[in-house]
């Protein structure tokens, strides 16, 4: 079971790393990255940032959908994040039952989800563009809940339906 | 309902409270106490009372200190002595805030060591762990 699928630029962070994932009581943490899964020591350091008891992976995006394919990943309490909604509904689509929530926090705010268009605010931490509104309009009518929200104590945006409607 | 004072000298304080909110979104039931600050001063033994004073009989307080014996530390160890429902906590670091104020479990100070334990000082050495799990590693 994926307790959750967050949209977050900074991948690992304390906020995912050490608050979400106390919060979720996941065990398992996979990364879906097609950039990170060349980076040696960026994955050296978000292990790091990992605790402990959680076991954590970094992977191609393809690579990870596979992972959460497999029957044994339903078994487990994952906690899977991406660094944009392209990436996150190539791993939704095809799971859409084993998602709790998909939730976006950071987002437009670093060069890597800048795309040289207009970008406007729409949620604490989440500024995005026309093309990122039409992927936000594609993850919303998905079959999981899908929100904005930062950290676990702060306000929630209810995304499925902002975006979710015909 | 767990209560928490976050008492320092200077700002470490506010600014650990300013940390757990960015990381947590969590800023009620935190108070600081900045000790010593020659624009701002306070009477920490004020301020440590009026905390206390905010705990009801169901409460779980804890208070976080920075230096073992540091007259802050000394003055919340006094008033809490004889309180079974505080406890104090020194040589705070933001891991160690994280770590107690996001935990759920009934509190009591086996548990608390347990938590304050798990967030150690550390020297970042990135040879330790290279090992990355296999597919297989990872599904169990």
């Amino acid at each position: 079971m994926i307790k959750m699928l967050r949209i977050d630029e900074r991948l690992i962070h304390g906020q995912v790393a050490v608050v979400w994932s106390k919060v979720l009581h996941v065990d398992h943490i996979l990364v879906a990255n097609d950039a990170v899964v060349n980076n040696e020591t960026q994955q050296m350091t978000m292990k790091m940032a990992v605790p402990d008891n959680i076991k954590f992976i970094c992977r191609s995006v393809s690579d990870a959908a596979k992972i959460l394919a497999d029957p044994r990943a339903a078994k487990l309490a994952m906690f899977v994040v991406v660094q944009n909604f392209k990436d996150a509904i190539k791993i939704a689509q095809p799971l859409q039952d084993q998602i709790a929530v998909i939730n976006v926090g950071n987002y437009g705010l670093l060069p890597v989800n800048q795309h040289d268009k207009p970008q406007k605010t729409i949620a604490t931490a989440v500024q995005v563009d026309e093309d990122d509104l039409k992927e936000i309009k594609a993850l919303a009518k998905l079959q999981p809940p899908f929100e904005a929200q930062l950290t676990p104590d702060s306000q929630s945006k209810n995304f499925k339906k902002i975006y979710g409607g015909e | 309902m767990k209560k928490y004072l976050i008492a320092s000298h200077g700002k470490l304080a506010s600014g650990l409270k300013s940390s757990l909110e960015v990381l947590t979104g969590i800023k009620d039931n935190v108070t600081v106490i900045n000790a010593y600050l020659a624009d701002q001063p306070v009477n920490v033994a004020q301020e440590v009372q009026k905390f206390l004073k905010t705990l009801n009989k169901e409460d779980i307080g804890i208070i976080f200190t920075d230096l073992v014996g540091g007259s802050v530390n000394r003055e919340v160890v006094e008033q809490t002595k004889d309180l079974k429902q505080v406890f104090v906590v020194s040589s705070v670091n933001l891991p160690t805030i994280l770590a107690v104020v996001l935990d759920q479990e009934p509190m009591n100070v086996v548990h608390l060591k347990e938590l304050v334990a798990s967030a150690p000082v550390e020297v970042m050495s990135l040879n330790s762990n290279v090992a990355s799990l296999s597919d297989d590693d990872f599904l169990v």
